[in-house]
């Protein structure tokens, strides 16, 4: 009888023993699974996602760059405030930068990036749908004269980045606040 | 066992993106931006491990350093953060060894749990 008893007792505590085992590996296996889920996805997105640069204007009475660009990718790039732009001026004097974005104004402050809105009426002003263009302002301040060219790099929210060379800049100068 | 299955998952949902590289000859500074394009954020920011790589030429690893003395790099503005989506400012300052004639160079970098980037850029 009493082996019987502690056969039994001994039977629970290996079935217990397994069970919480067999949970803690499910939980890792989701863990895992669940992050090479995500990852992919990312990084799908990013394959899907692709960035040109249209037309590249230089206002030089505000010291300001229009960069327009083409959402050419197949994926809708939102919001289109997450994106990062940064100008450097090769062979130049005038320090390499990334520009903040100016929510508020078209880009007139100095160091910043805004929307130039072609539509004040555009229905969905921060979503770059495929195929769409936006243009980015860009106000600066030169301090440092005779640089004429600069690189503007633009990224997406997920990593992605567009070149594009400017010329026919005129420094020293700075955008108006 | 748990321990290992969180350092692989937070390995998976760890990327960087190098977005741009601006170096002038003249100069020895190298500027780069690099995104955090994973699902973590990435810190300590100082246990980043920064390489500058000429092939066929030599070989660097940077050391962390605020003075900006010849091959250190730091993080500007000083004591940012690193977090999912944002854009980590490098300032490197090149080595002494550096060769600087060369025109194409490897920026790699490695964030603590050993996840690396990388982007080949031009001196100006």
């Amino acid at each position: 009888m009493s082996v019987t008893l502690v056969t039994i007792l001994m039977m629970g505590m290996f079935l217990t023993g397994f069970l919480m085992l067999w949970q803690n590996f499910n939980l890792n296996a989701v863990a895992l699974n669940d992050a090479v889920r995500i990852s992919s996805q990312l990084e799908r997105e990013r394959i899907r996602t692709s960035l040109h640069v249209g037309n590249v204007e230089v206002d030089t009475e505000n010291c300001a760059i229009d960069l327009e660009i083409i959402n050419s990718g197949l994926e809708a790039i939102a919001p289109i405030t997450g994106f990062e732009v940064m100008v450097s001026f090769p062979g130049g004097s005038n320090v390499p930068r990334i520009l903040e974005h100016e929510g508020g104004s078209e880009g007139s402050a100095v160091d910043t990036w805004s929307i130039k809105l072609a539509d004040p009426s555009e229905a969905e002003p921060s979503i770059a749908r495929p195929g769409s263009s936006h243009t980015i302002r860009m106000g600066l301040n030169l301090p440092e004269p005779s640089d004429t060219t600069a690189f503007v790099i633009v990224s997406t929210p997920n990593g992605v980045t567009v070149g594009a060379d400017v010329t026919g800049i005129l420094t020293p100068c700075s955008a108006t606040e | 066992m748990e321990a290992a299955n969180d350092s692989v998952v937070r390995r998976i949902g760890t990327d960087v993106e190098i977005l741009g590289v601006a170096s002038d000859s003249s100069g020895a500074d190298i500027e780069a931006w690099i995104k955090n394009v994973g699902t973590y954020s990435i810190g300590p920011v100082n246990s980043v491990d920064v390489f500058l790589i000429t092939p066929g030429e030599g070989y660097s690893a940077l050391l962390y350093g605020q003075a900006g003395l010849p091959g250190t790099w730091r993080e500007y503005p000083l004591g940012a953060s690193w977090e999912r989506g944002e854009v980590l400012s490098l300032q490197i300052v090149i080595p002494q060894d550096f060769p600087v004639s060369a025109k194409y160079h490897i920026l790699r970098v490695a964030t603590p749990n050993g996840v690396v980037g990388e982007a080949t850029f031009e001196r100006w």
